[in-house]
């Protein structure tokens, strides 16, 4: 039976979607997710597992060996995924939208042919190398340096909170070509292997992401042959920005997904707790704070699917894409927060994903672009 | 207008105690965040500091000085809290040190002072673990089950308690036990008894047994199992059946003490969130430039100062044996609430660095969280207020 959450699908889209949805529920049931996270384990079985179905693919188009479909399926698909564990939606995310859409955005002909099939099979996983110690928010003002010698170019700097590159066969790395020009205008992308000579990598310990996690990077003279630049020299930071409402899109479907588990996980938990002879969720304050997180999570997927149709149909869309970002991770952060308030001391027991969920959404609100960030482009996007 | 109190008391607003501050900013010196971190990585007990508080005095502060403390007033141990977590310090293993005595200290006998406060004065004897929560027994204490059934000069305990913290690191353990069953009571509040229970013995005898639980935060507590435990007659405290108001009267105690924590983090926090945004250029110029970085830290400690007033009225009163229960417990909700979103404050000007764990954020911002839930939660505290306004109690 069809309830209200599928209002505005196609049957298609509902099939995938609960295909997704059993997927998750056996390959990545509250245990396994939390021994991903507890024992710092990559849930690289089940991305196999993905692999084989086919979702890898999802939104290459079918000449590279995808199925060719959209932004809905990709949101569809990273949702459900998120409702086991975010960090397997991301880890989802990183391999088909930013390997996969840097190459159809700006790769040439021949390294889609060389990269794009492998990513639809899911033998290819990537990474995303931008930020640097002294280049956070301020994306641009990256120092890794890039210079040319011969057909090839030299690297050296470090980068911190690479995700996943530990376990990527590619990074897009973001470098300096330039360092004579305003500060936009002289970066380039390599397309890197991360087990090159002279790069090192180093796992961060952190509150939160800790399954796939996130690592300190230092390149010394690496070598990178110039047919892996990606785009024009010094044109890398436009590309970079292209990329970047895609990004925000799929944050907002993985968090709406992470969201609606911990809501669900909430909920069910005031139906069973009884205090004061009778469940928790007779009483009228923690009905308000379900209905809250309801209005929360229903205004997230909202403004995701909203955003999705916008990416499908080529629209300008960059005030939505910040709205979305900024609103869907605090949300999924108001939704943990009052989950825990509703769990009481049980929240903070590995028992119940909520802390995990707390831990994981207070990233939420930082990476990505921090909600500052959204709200400067937002602002921008206003005219101010 | 809800005051419990007719008369005007003093209140401190200045900065008191200065001696005792500046003597532990020495001590919290050789504590440094490295120390700290450590420790939550290995979820390690701080025995070094905590016999560092030991040995200055400093957990023995409310203990009279016939039995061997300093005899200090509430607000000047509010302080010494406050203080330790200002300096970077995380009192939470040892603070209940200082105050589950109170209740041995104000209806104790004579001879049970005499035996035990001066033992607990030096931290020979280490009176750190309260148990009163169980299972089916959170918010609603009158329905814990634990029965304590006297036979001859001696009670028998059996049943079982959870969310006991420190259990491991304490000699004795007060209780709280059913030693009339609910359906037999003439009035609900009455057939709880408060214990002293020989928590290291009973280990030793097999009579308890203790598990950890695993929490997002390293606070070591535990759940505990009493199977025929025995506590001597002479260690039940005050009358027979009278210990649910023992227990209440000292949880004002606990909640005023327990704002000295909040206030001293949300204080850190609020300095460390200044320094990084000073320090930290982003497009050319320190993020503190910002506004949108600059109001909420501004925000944050006006908040944390607004319960630091609220705090020290609290604590006026309990020294002054004033009934202080909306005071105490309205302290601890805003304090709770303002060092929590302070943390998220200092995270969030963090950025990236506020998850990584070497810069000390995350470890606090995840402790300074389970002070909305514990000792008391935020909606329970809302309930009584709302009470005490006039309104019809709500569960």
């Amino acid at each position: 039976m069809r309830t209200d959450r599928d209002f505005g699908f196609t049957e298609e889209q509902l099939l995938l979607r609960d295909s997704v949805r059993d997927f998750v529920r056996k390959e990545m049931p509250d245990e396994y997710a939390r021994r991903c996270d507890r024992e710092k384990i990559a849930p690289l079985d089940v991305f196999d597992k993905m692999a084989e179905l086919g979702w890898m693919g999802v939104a290459i188009p079918q000449e590279y060996g995808g199925s060719g479909l959209g932004f809905v399926e990709l949101g569809i698909i990273q949702e459900e995924l998120s409702y086991g564990l975010l960090e397997l939606a991301i880890l989802f995310y990183r391999a088909t939208v930013h390997g996969a859409h840097s190459l159809l955005t700006y790769g040439t002909e021949e390294q889609r042919r060389k990269y794009l099939p492998l990513i639809a099979a899911g033998k290819f996983k990537s990474s995303m190398s931008l930020t640097e110690p002294n280049a956070g928010s301020d994306a641009a003002g990256v120092q890794t340096r890039a210079v040319r010698d011969g057909d090839h170019y030299i690297i050296n700097g470090a980068k911190v909170f690479n995700s996943q590159i530990d376990i990527a066969d590619r990074t897009v790395l973001v470098t300096r070509t330039d360092p004579d020009v305003a500060q936009h205008k002289g970066i380039s992308l390599f397309f890197v292997d991360p087990k090159s000579p002279g790069v090192t990598i180093e796992r961060i310990d952190t509150l939160c992401f800790r399954s796939v996690g996130t690592n300190r990077v230092t390149y010394e003279n690496v070598r990178v042959h110039k047919d892996d630049l990606l785009g024009e020299l010094n044109g890398g930071w436009k590309n970079l920005m292209t990329n970047l409402n895609k990004e925000r899109f799929s944050l907002s479907a993985q968090v709406t997904g992470a969201a609606q588990a911990a809501m669900d996980c909430a909920l069910q938990y005031a139906k069973d707790r009884v205090q004061f002879g009778k469940p928790i969720a007779n009483f009228q304050v923690i009905q308000h704070k379900l209905a809250d997180m309801q209005i929360a999570v229903h205004t997230s997927r909202m403004l995701t699917y909203d955003l999705a149709r916008r990416l499908d149909a080529g629209v300008t869309c960059r005030k939505e894409a910040s709205v979305a970002k900024v609103f869907t991770s605090e949300a999924y952060f108001r939704v943990a927060d009052e989950g825990m308030q509703i769990l009481g001391g049980y929240s903070m027991t590995p028992d119940f994903p909520m802390e995990r969920h707390y831990r994981d959404a207070r990233l939420m609100r930082i990476g990505g672009g921090a909600s500052e960030v959204m709200r400067n482009s937002i602002a921008k996007d206003l005219g101010l | 207008m809800i005051a419990t109190y007719s008369e005007d008391y003093a209140m401190s607003i200045g900065n008191d105690y200065p001696e005792l501050r500046d003597a532990l900013r020495k001590l919290c010196a050789d504590y440094p965040p490295e120390y700290w971190r450590a420790l939550d990585k290995e979820e390690g007990y701080p025995d070094a500091f905590v016999k560092a508080m030991s040995d200055g005095g400093y957990l023995s502060s409310l203990i009279p000085e016939e039995y061997g403390g300093l005899g200090l007033p509430f607000r000047a141990a509010q302080l010494i809290l406050q203080t330790v977590h200002e300096e970077g310090c995380n009192a939470g293993a040892c603070f209940a040190q200082m105050y589950t005595m109170g209740t041995v200290l104000k209806h104790g006998n004579a001879d049970q002072k005499q035996r035990y406060l001066p033992k607990i004065a030096t931290g020979e004897l280490r009176l750190q673990a309260f148990g009163v929560t169980e299972p089916g027994a959170g918010s609603e204490t009158l329905k814990l089950k634990t029965r304590a059934v006297r036979h001859g000069d001696k009670y028998l305990i059996n049943g079982q308690k959870i969310w006991t913290s420190r259990v491991a690191h304490s000699d004795l353990m007060l209780l709280l036990a059913r030693t009339t069953p609910l359906d037999e009571v003439k009035h609900r509040k009455h057939g709880l008894s408060v214990f002293l229970l020989d928590i290291k013995q009973a280990l030793k005898d097999g009579t308890v047994e203790i598990k950890p639980i695993d929490i997002m935060t390293n606070h070591l507590t535990y759940e505990v199992f009493f199977n025929d435990a025995v506590v001597p007659a002479a260690d039940l405290i005050g009358e027979e059946g009278e210990g649910f108001s023992y227990i209440l009267s000292s949880m004002n105690a606990e909640r005023t003490l327990a704002c000295g924590i909040a206030i001293g983090t949300g204080n850190w926090l609020t300095q460390k969130a200044v320094d990084y945004a000073n320090e930290r250029i982003v497009f050319g110029s320190p993020i503190a430039k910002n506004q949108g970085i600059q109001f909420p830290i501004a925000q944050a400690h006006a908040e944390v100062d607004a319960a630091d007033l609220m705090a020290r009225r609290a604590a006026a009163l309990l020294d002054a044996g004033v009934p202080c229960g909306y005071e105490a417990n309205a302290a601890k909700h805003m304090a709770a609430d303002a060092a929590w979103s302070a943390a998220d404050t200092c995270m969030q000007t963090f950025g990236g660095f506020g998850v990584a764990r070497e810069y000390d954020v995350e470890r606090v911002w995840r402790e300074i969280r389970h002070l909305r839930t514990a000792p008391i939660s935020t909606n329970l505290i809302l309930a009584f207020i709302a009470q005490k306004l006039g309104m019809p109690k709500s569960y």
